[in-house]
């Protein structure tokens, strides 16, 4: 039996509507990627 | 993928927001953890699991 390739549904609305895209900046601060680069703490 | 926290004095997560330039499932698994881990302390947030996000995106394929 093949595997699905069918989203679930959530998957699919968080992809067509993601939250919480976008930076952040000053105090208190700190990201996080695939190596740390920046702590504003 | 690139994640901001910004942390409030007693430990809690008290905003983040995420960059990614990954496929579909990428955007949509960076969106969970940004919705899981928002309100939760540094410990909580380090604790969540990659089933805890697939939990909450119900799987990932049908």
């Amino acid at each position: 039996m093949a595997k699905s390739t069918t989203y679930t549904k959530k998957v699919l609305d968080h992809f067509k509507n993601p939250r919480n895209v976008g930076t952040l900046e000053g105090k208190g601060v700190a990201v996080d990627g695939l190596e740390t680069r920046y702590a504003g703490i | 993928m690139d994640i901001y926290i910004k942390v409030t004095d007693d430990g809690k997560i008290e905003d983040i927001k995420f960059k990614t330039f990954g496929c579909g499932s990428a955007v949509a698994t960076s969106s969970m953890i940004t919705e899981i881990a928002k309100g939760k302390t540094l410990d909580e947030a380090l604790r969540i699991t990659r089933q805890d996000v697939a939990n909450e995106l119900e799987g990932y394929l049908l």
